[in-house]
């Protein structure tokens, strides 16, 4: 009943989405340009921002890596103030309506916007890629469906709301969706709170276990380990062997289990773990850099300074402020969209414990995305159960459609610029734009999305933060410098998160640098940038002055003033 | 007023958006913008100095006080509880102080520029 449930609700999101879509004029499609005041439009920018690699992903990094992964939630509301302080108001006031616009209006080159559109269309596959394969998964585990299916089918969704007209972004949709989403983690989480404190009030500490007999469905060929020996009964193959509902006895250590083998674990036993998630019991869970990572804190850093450098370069981000009249209107947008993100925030932690107690075995199948969808009926059997999992289900495709669309119309748009733009090119881009995060998807050996979502945080911390950065407040910046620092920066972020994503795990301080480059990348981009500039320093554009005052100034001094 | 300027049409020279009134009528006065940028530059280099500080300090404190992971606050962990709670609310804080401040830097600019 639930898989049905759930594909009529992607249909109606769908639906939902696709009534703000319309024939396309080009320059529709990137546009909503209606002034909305700071509240409705930080609930939209909230919306966009709150993706379904950060509605489902999170719950599921912190089931899996517990507290290193609490640092994620933390800076995607200290991004948005370093978004805030350094770069909203004058972005605004700028007047220019994309990254790209920004870059050749502030330094007058071509060469310059090209860079920088090279990075929005990198940066927006890296992010896609999480999304495709999070709402895969998700939609795999409601649903039945094997997860590359999940995975196509969703993509199709995408590219035939964003084909058939391109989605306009209406400031009111994405709001409503923001507290549909905000609605979907308070409510469950309030009443999981309640029924694990009255109920049980385990120590999630604790190395998983079963807490009743459970049925684990292999969805993919996979080797899982186990800490202590268990008697299970298997049906389909498990160590090259074919069962049928026997008993076995698994001692302890790896064992191979065919995708579709039915493993059903007696009440007690440990969990085991799949063996693409390092093993993590009781204690190392609970505790910072206790997980036996790969160089913890320095890995910690890197992901810090990613997500808090790389939030001013989501290019479907930073278009919502244009909804804004002024700077200062924009200004105070963002102040409550970090009001708002710390609010949704609170909550991942809470169903990655919860997951810990309620739905271990995805430890053991890995699709550790899907943990805030199973927990209702785990905690709550029953009627009131499926309400909540509809609850959930709706805020993670809601989640799914706002940012895939979004994203995929700023990264196509962009595409298409560079090719001379018109709607047939957008379209054709947009394929392009959805073909290549699909190919790496199919590509990837890496376990979760989110784990992947840094990567597009890395790139843009590296290649578009300085450059904004540093084009807002510096007057020195040259076209040479800024090209310089994008390509020094940007290059090895993208490097290396290729590697990531194409040859899976690595050890020791290069392997560490590959999965989080940022700790190296962005001062190497801000250096190279602030270097090259200085050395170029003729080349000052001549209009710098004036383009600082536009960023600066208040609109109010220009504009009232007797003419 | 707001003008929006969109520099989007592809293969077009790159140009400087103008302005409705001509730049030396919009521009009032070089050394009033520069100390605008710098006292706008230093706030916001502040604020964004105290979140680093603090995304810099909370994993060190960790890393260096592993015991603190045992501490228990209202039968929570008090990593959990320091990550999970505690950090937000500064943001919070630092993001309307920072607003606040910032406004009050444009209208010191603004309000002697009108009785000009």
């Amino acid at each position: 009943m639930i898989a049905v449930l759930a594909l009529a609700l992607l249909a109606a999101s769908l639906v939902g989405v696709s009534v703000r879509t319309r024939p396309a004029r080009a320059s529709d499609l990137y546009a909503a340009s209606r002034e909305v005041s700071p509240w409705w439009n930080a609930s939209a920018i909230s919306g966009e921002y709150i993706s379904a690699a950060a509605f489902l992903g999170m719950a599921g990094l912190v089931l899996a890596y517990g507290a290193d992964m609490l640092w994620l939630p933390i800076g995607a509301a200290a991004g948005h103030v370093v978004l805030l302080t350094l770069v909203t108001a004058p972005l605004r006031r700028s007047g220019a309506y994309t990254l790209s616009d920004f870059a050749a209006w502030r330094l007058g080159s071509r060469t310059v916007r090209h860079a920088v559109s090279g990075c929005v269309v990198i940066i927006g596959w890296f992010y896609l890629l999480p999304q495709f394969q999070g709402a895969g998964v998700t939609l795999s585990v409601i649903s039945g469906l094997p997860v590359w299916s999940g995975g196509v089918v969703v993509v199709l969704a995408v590219a035939a709301l964003v084909l058939s007209g391109g989605m306009r972004s209406i400031t009111g949709v994405q709001a409503v969706q923001f507290w549909l989403k905000l609605i979907a983690v308070v409510v469950p989480g309030l009443i999981f709170l309640a029924i694990w404190r009255l109920q049980n009030d385990a120590d999630v500490a604790r190395t998983p276990y079963f807490h009743r007999p459970t049925t684990v469905t292999a969805g993919a060929s996979a080797g899982i380990q186990l800490t202590t020996p268990a008697v299970v009964a298997v049906r389909g193959v498990l160590d090259g062997r074919r069962h049928h509902g026997e008993r076995v006895l698994l001692a302890a250590g790896t064992h191979r289990v065919r995708s579709g083998a039915r493993l059903r674990f007696p009440a007690g036993a440990a969990v085991p773990h799949t063996s693409r998630l390092a093993l993590l019991r009781g204690d190392r869970w609970a505790t910072p850099f206790a997980g036996g990572r790969n160089h913890p804190l320095a890995a910690t850093y890197s992901v810090l300074l990613a997500v808090l450098l790389g939030t001013m370069g989501l290019p479907h981000l930073i278009v919502r402020f244009y909804s804004n009249a002024c700077g200062r209107t924009a200004r105070r947008t963002a102040s409550l969209v970090v009001l708002m993100l710390a609010t949704f925030c609170l909550f991942p932690a809470l169903f990655g414990a919860l997951g810990r107690l309620y739905t271990p075995e995805l430890l053991m199948t890995g699709e550790t995305d899907a943990t805030l969808l199973m927990l209702p009926h785990r905690i709550l059997p029953g009627l009131a159960g499926d309400l909540l999992t509809i609850l959930v289900a709706t805020g993670a495709f809601a989640a799914f459609a706002s940012t895939s669309c979004g994203v995929v119309v700023a990264v196509s748009g962009t595409l298409s610029q560079g090719f001379g733009g018109g709607t047939t090119r957008f379209r054709l881009a947009a394929l392009v734009t959805m073909a290549v995060p699909l190919v790496l998807a199919a590509l990837t050996c890496a376990p979760q999305s989110t784990a992947l979502i840094t990567l597009a945080f890395s790139v843009a911390a590296s290649s578009l933060c300085p450059l904004l950065v540093l084009g807002v407040w510096w007057w020195r910046l040259t076209p040479a410098g800024a090209v310089a620092g994008v390509l020094a920066g940007g290059g090895p972020a993208t490097a290396a998160g290729l590697v990531r994503i194409l040859s899976g795990q690595r050890t020791g301080w290069l392997g560490m640098l590959i999965e989080q480059p940022a700790l190296v990348t962005v001062p190497l981009g801000f250096g190279v940038m602030i270097a090259v500039s200085l050395l170029t320093r003729s080349s000052v554009p001549a209009h710098t002055s004036r383009a600082m005052a536009r960023m600066h100034v208040p609109e109010e001094a220009t504009s009232e003033r007797p003419a | 007023m707001t003008e929006r300027v969109t520099v989007t049409v592809p293969g077009a020279h790159e140009r400087t958006p103008r302005r409705k009134p001509p730049d030396e009528h919009s521009d009032p006065g070089a050394t009033q913008v520069r100390s605008l940028i710098r006292s706008q530059a230093r706030l916001a280099l502040t604020t964004s100095a105290i979140v680093f500080l603090l995304l810099a300090g909370l994993p060190l404190l960790f890393a260096c006080a592993p015991g603190l992971s045992h501490v228990r606050l209202l039968g929570v962990r008090l990593p959990w509880l320091i990550l999970c709670g505690g950090v937000q609310p500064i943001w919070v804080a630092a993001a309307r102080r920072y607003v606040r401040l910032a406004e009050r830097a444009e209208r010191a600019f603004t309000e002697p520029a009108r009785h000009e």
